[in-house]
């Protein structure tokens, strides 16, 4: 099946792509690896009439750590992030996430960013993302501009994004959220969207508690935190939480989720397993905290 | 002939004549093909259940520069069709639609885009009718009809013995149901169909597993005498069914006719997956009795199937009754009704795979009410190799009915499932790992383990469905080509049957070349269905083979050796006296002079003489597969930790293309037991005609080995003792799958045994 | 014109913007060891090997191809010349029907040319970006083994 036509430009720097984009409008589009794209075209649910190529622009594709911000090019592959060693050592959620997401040859061609701008509501690497208090840095012929990725989902497939703006780069502070963070995901078999993903990061300091992330995908038209569930823990002793209180944050999580019924599960399925795996991301990222 | 002992091809690992190909990518597909001046063609398709068409508008296409013709049902013969068991029973087009996907015309053009862009131009007005989109409803008294015959149709009925009697012998009883979801081929690689005619001739180039069949409809359909039709049939990409005879290849015909032109419709994914044909939806309901020594005293079965839109079975093809014959009463009640969704037919283990796996269920439900265990219970009552055989009895009555013969008794050739059970259990350390019915073997945190144990068996093969034939041709080199009608589609035939005639000439299997696909050289077959090739297809050619012996060597007596042929050998080559191994010619000596007779070199053609197996013993392959699930309670999630494959399929041809046969095929079957299901919406389309929804196995979904454990069984029928093989895997798959999960968690999970049952029926949601 | 490269060969053809990858290397190209099947990039079938890493060919826009270097099943070795890895496949039956095995070969090369320590576990994970409808995943884990070792024990005799 082939969608419209459209003409093809493959610019060398990200300030050429804004001009093309600014000049073109919304008879543009940015593509990455296309993964997202190219099925919605070939269905013909878009019809751009210029396409812009933004996967070989150098200053979008880079990991790059300077001790207290990890920088992640928005075009940056999925098997670039799962094979950082970088990341591996200091954020190592993000790896195992890439792993779990779509196929091996799929991950060769599929972004960072464009994980994020499709903005499914069971994005896998936005939900990590999230429990990493992660910002992303936006270019458009107007400058930059930088907004926290806790404010970029508005709904399924809608995002703060403005007319004519690129996604450049996502940014992920240096903090004990990145070394304890923890990503559970449930799927039909080995290779799937996620019925229900979570990612828990935690911070403690001399045992006790400080900070909570959990995020959670494919529950709500977005990826959500559950914010009434995080606080529950804070002021806690790592060390001493037992099984009781971990359920009881995870029900307060699924309680927070909002999941619908469709093809691949019911309502009554999701919010029971989103409980389930937030237990486990918990218990995850309770094992990577230093206590 | 001799027994596995003595045999020097068959039996052996001979790499497979086509993997070359394979591996290296020049292997060609029906989408591969194509000749000068060839048009492309597309369908155009229903996007209702249920409709009337009232007009087609296609002048807007028409007008389209490049655009060759259009054809509708006005264009369409008005003779209905049908396929191979009933899988399709109707016109080509007619002025209903009758399921979301139907076809409604079909454009021709020069270039594929442009036939894409003209079907956007035709418009089409439908009077929608109301639908019927699930077997509940079509059973109803004032259902809308979907056929003009009506809805249900007459069923078949298997029995034996007296079901009240029965009921008084045994000890107890225990009844339960079981539904199934819908299975779809979900091939990976499409089909494409490319007609191209010549005056009042038609050849046909597409992928099938039936060549001759679609040869003989074509005939009908456009009433054309047999000689004018060819079918080249190309090897089909994952089939298990999917492509035999299929209304777009009829329908590739009728637009080539029109424009007069050759054209090709290549279907995509989304057609392959919703526009042609998928396993039945079925439900059974039923009862078993059994002593308390534990032996069965009846089954009472109750089957029904949806045939969607234009299928029409009532038999559901099983043979389950057979494996548990031995009960002195039986009752197997299928019946098909019609529905408005996508046409239902035959899939890999058709019957088997759903109503074996609820017979499966009432067995173990049996032996849990008698604490006994699965292995055990078994072993007690399966059938024997000599015993009735239930399903051949019913057969056989059609048979005499049609060539008013007496009917002999209709027996079972050969019988290696004991064997399996009792093997296979000890290979899996069945014993160690029992831990009792409905009790995890190991616990580790919300993980719970159980075993299970599945049995089926299947046809090799159905003497009523058509019979098979194949010639042996002696080139004047003595390299060979053995000319069978049949199918290509992974399951090795044109090694298997090349291993065959080779034994049977006593030359190399290197010097052997299978003619599978075309119509003007292959002799009518029913081709690979029914798991026909090993068993049935193979007898034609090991008997042609002999045929072509029996000539080489009568000439060789006559004109070379001045002796009666019984004198002679043929072996590696050479033709020799017996008892004077001096005394030879090379058989290509004989084969590339002339001989006085003719003045010609001999033409050697072997013909299968007896094509058919003595009727009076039937055959059945067996198998026994071993699971060992993981369940995780909390989440419904099911893993699949181990599995072990044991099966009787008489003398294995060639042991390592069986293996990938019957792992393959209970991969296919776990996956109907855990995640495969098409899921139609409430207008009658499919929500999930994609493999991002529609979930089969991949890799890391089943076990990294699967050790296969062939039984030592030698049919005395098969050729060389050689039985079927390509269907018992995915049946036995299915019980096997489901009775480790209840052992695992202690309740029974509808299929597919999706992961929110499981925690629905542990009460977690 | 577009320059492509592919199997060592350089190859100027016009190619329109909505052309795939796919779409030019069998059509254009005859290359029809691309196969494809679910143009959605879920199947694998139409895996080819792009600068070294396996792709699915339907997912890429042709253009994007350009300067870039493609290995398709028919650069890796012929009927007469097998690849070893081809040679193993056929050693352990690890095909039937034969659809899906060019796109899981060029995988495995990809796989088997990081030289990094291989279990079959891994293998297989590797694999799931490739649907075997036929069913043959031991096989082909076990034909990735074999061709593993034995490039393993060709780098040891060099």
């Amino acid at each position: 099946m082939k969608g419209s036509a459209f003409e093809y430009i493959r610019p060398e720097t990200c300030e050429e792509a804004c001009e093309l984009k600014d000049q073109f409008s919304d008879n543009a589009i940015f593509w990455a690896g296309g993964t997202d794209l190219l099925p919605l075209w070939k269905d013909g649910i878009i019809s751009p009439q210029y396409c812009i190529d933004i996967s070989e622009i150098a200053d979008l594709i880079h990991i790059v750590f300077n001790n207290s911000q990890f920088y992640i090019g928005a075009a940056t592959n999925l098997s670039d992030i799962e094979a950082s060693s970088i990341l591996r050592e200091k954020v190592p959620s993000l790896g195992e996430v890439s792993n779990q997401m779509a196929t091996p040859q799929l991950r060769n061609l599929a972004t960072i960013g464009g994980n994020i701008c499709n903005a499914s509501p069971a994005a896998d690497l936005a939900v990590a993302l999230l429990a990493l208090d992660a910002k992303l840095k936006l270019l458009s012929v107007k400058g930059e501009r930088f907004l926290a990725l806790s404010e970029f989902f508005h709904g399924r497939r809608l995002t703060a994004i403005r007319q004519n703006e690129l996604l450049a780069e996502i940014i992920i502070p240096l903090t004990g959220l990145c070394t304890t963070g923890f990503f559970k995901k449930v799927g039909r078999t080995s290779v799937d969207i996620a019925l229900a993903n979570v990612s828990a990061a935690i911070i403690a300091e001399k045992n006790i508690i400080t900070e909570t992330r959990i995020s959670m995908g494919a529950v709500a038209s977005r990826p959500i935190r559950a914010l009434a569930a995080e606080k529950i823990l804070i002021g806690m002793d790592g060390t001493k939480l037992n099984d009781f209180t971990l359920r009881e944050v995870s029900s307060k999580a699924s309680d927070e989720a909002q999941p619908v019924s469709d093809m691949r599960a019911p309502v009554a399925y999701r919010r029971e397993i989103v409980k389930v795996i937030v237990k486990r991301a918990l218990d995850g990222a309770l094992k990577r905290t230093k206590v | 002939m001799s027994k596995s002992g003595s045999l020097k091809i068959v039996g052996k690992n001979i790499a497979e004549k086509d993997g070359k190909a394979k591996v290296t990518g020049s292997f060609q597909y029906a989408g591969d093909f194509s000749i000068p001046s060839m048009a492309y063609g597309k369908i155009l398709r229903s996007p209702y259940a249920h409709a009337r068409i009232k007009a087609i508008h296609s002048e807007s296409a028409q007008e389209i520069p490049g655009v060759l013709g259009i054809v509708t049902y006005r264009d369409a013969p008005n003779i209905e069709w049908v396929a191979p068991y009933n899988n399709y029973k109707g016109l080509i087009m007619d002025e209903r639609v009758r399921f979301v996907g139907d076809e409604v015309a079909a454009v021709a053009a020069v270039r594929k885009d442009i036939a894409e862009k003209a079907m956007d131009l035709i418009s089409v007005e439908y009077d929608p009718l109301p639908s019927v989109l699930s077997i509940e409803d079509a059973i109803l008294c004032n259902a809308p009809k979907v056929r003009a015959e009506g809805n249900r149709k007459e069923p078949s009925v298997t029995a034996w013995g007296n079901l009240d009697e029965g009921l008084n012998e045994a000890d107890f009883v225990v009844e339960s149901k079981m539904k199934f979801g819908s299975q779809q081929y979900a091939p990976v690689g499409t089909n494409a169909c490319t007609a191209k005619w010549e005056g009042n001739q038609v050849t046909l180039w597409t992928a099938t597993q039936t060549p001759s069949e679609l040869k003989s409809i074509v005939a009908e359909a456009f009433q054309l005498p047999m000689n004018s039709v060819r079918v080249i049939a190309f090897p089909c990409s994952s089939s298990f069914g999917l492509w035999w005879v299929n209304n777009f290849m009829l329908i590739t015909v009728l637009l080539a006719k029109k424009i007069g032109r050759p054209v090709k419709i290549e279907l995509n994914q989304y057609e392959s997956f919703a526009g042609v044909k998928r396993r039945h939806l079925e439900k059974s309901r039923g009862r078993i009795g059994c002593k308390e020594t534990g032996d069965i005293v009846f089954i009472d079965v109750e089957h029904i199937i949806d045939n969607g839109a234009y299928g029409y079975k009532s038999d559901v093809g099983f043979f389950s009754c057979d494996l548990w014959g031995r009960s002195p009463h039986g009752r197997y009640v299928v019946e098909g009704v019609s529905t408005n969704l996508v046409t239902a037919g035959c899939m890999r283990g058709v019957g088997d795979v759903t109503l074996n796996a609820f017979v499966e269920r009432l067995i173990d439900l049996a032996a849990i009410r008698l604490s006994m265990d699965p292995v055990d219970f078994r072993l007690k009552n399966h059938v024997r190799a000599g015993d009735i055989l239930r399903k051949g009895t019913g057969y056989w009555d059609r048979v005499s009915e049609f060539r008013g013969k007496k009917r002999p008794s209709v027996c079972l050739s050969s019988e290696g499932l004991g064997e399996c059970l009792r093997n296979g259990a000890e290979s899996f350390s069945w014993k160690e790992k029992w831990s009792g019915w409905g009790k995890p073997y190991k616990i580790c945190g919300s993980k719970y383990y159980g075993i299970g144990v599945g049995t089926a068996t299947h046809c090799c093969g159905i003497a009523l469905g058509g019979d098979v034939s194949a010639l042996v041709r002696m080139h004047e080199d003595s390299s060979v080509t053995v000319c069978c009608s049949m199918s290509r589609h992974g399951q090795g035939s044109e090694t298997t049957q090349a291993q065959i005639a080779a034994e049977a000439l006593g030359i190399s299997a290197d010097d052997v070349k299978v003619e599978a696909g075309d119509t003007e050289v292959c002799p009518w077959s029913h081709g690979s269905i029914s798991s026909t090739a090993a068993h049935r297809t193979g007898f034609a050619t090991m008997q042609a083979a002999l045929d072509a012996k029996r000539k080489i060597l009568e000439i060789a007596g006559k004109h070379y050796f001045g002796c009666r042929s019984e004198d002679l050998e043929l072996e590696s080559g050479k033709i020799l006296k017996k008892g004077e191994p001096d005394k030879w010619i090379a058989l290509q000596e004989l084969l590339s002079k002339p001989i006085t007779d003719t003045g010609t070199v001999p033409t050697i053609i072997g013909e299968a003489g007896t094509c058919m197996p003595p009727a009076d013993t039937f055959c059945r392959h067996f198998s026994a597969h071993f699971a060992e699930v993981e369940v995780d309670i909390e989440t419904g999630q099911i893993a699949i930790v181990d599995y072990f494959a044991t099966q009787d399929s008489g003398t294995v041809l060639n042991p390592k293309i069986l293996e990938s046969q019957v792992v393959g095929g209970a991969i296919l079957g776990c996956g109907f037991a855990l995640t495969e299901e098409l899921i139609f919406d409430d207008k009658g389309r499919i929500l999930n005609p994609n493999f991002v929804d529609y979930k089969v196995f991949r890799s890391s979904d089943f076990p990294i080995r699967c050790p296969v454990l062939f039984s030592k069984t030698y049919d005395p029928v098969g050729p060389f003792g050689a039985k079927g093989g390509g269907e018992g895997p995915t049946c036995a798959a299915v019980p096997a799958i489901a009775q480790a999960v209840y052992n695992a968690i202690g309740v029974w999970i509808d299929i597919p045994m999706k992961p929110e049952k499981v925690l629905r029926e542990l009460g977690r949601i | 014109m577009t320059q492509f490269h592919v199997n060592g060969r350089f190859y100027d053809i016009e190619v329109s913007p909505d052309e795939t990858l796919a779409d030019v290397l069998r059509d254009k190209l005859g290359f029809r060891g691309v196969h494809v099947s679910c143009e959605r990039g879920e199947c694998g079938a139409c895996t080819i090997l792009m600068d070294g890493k396996p792709i699915p060919s339907c997912m890429v826009l042709a253009l994007k191809a350009e300067g870039k270097e493609i290995t398709t099943i028919e650069g890796l070795g012929s009927p007469g010349n097998l690849h070893p890895i081809q040679k193993a496949f056929l050693e352990e039956h690890a095909f039937q029907c034969g659809f899906c095995t060019p796109g899981i070969i060029l995988s495995a090369k990809a796989l088997i040319d990081r030289k990094e320590p291989l279990t079959a576990l891994q293998v297989s994970h590797a694999l799931d970006g490739h649907i075997c409808r036929c069913g043959s995943y031991p096989q082909i884990v076990k034909a990735i083994m074999r061709a593993a070792d034995s490039q393993k024990k060709e780098l040891r005799h060099e």
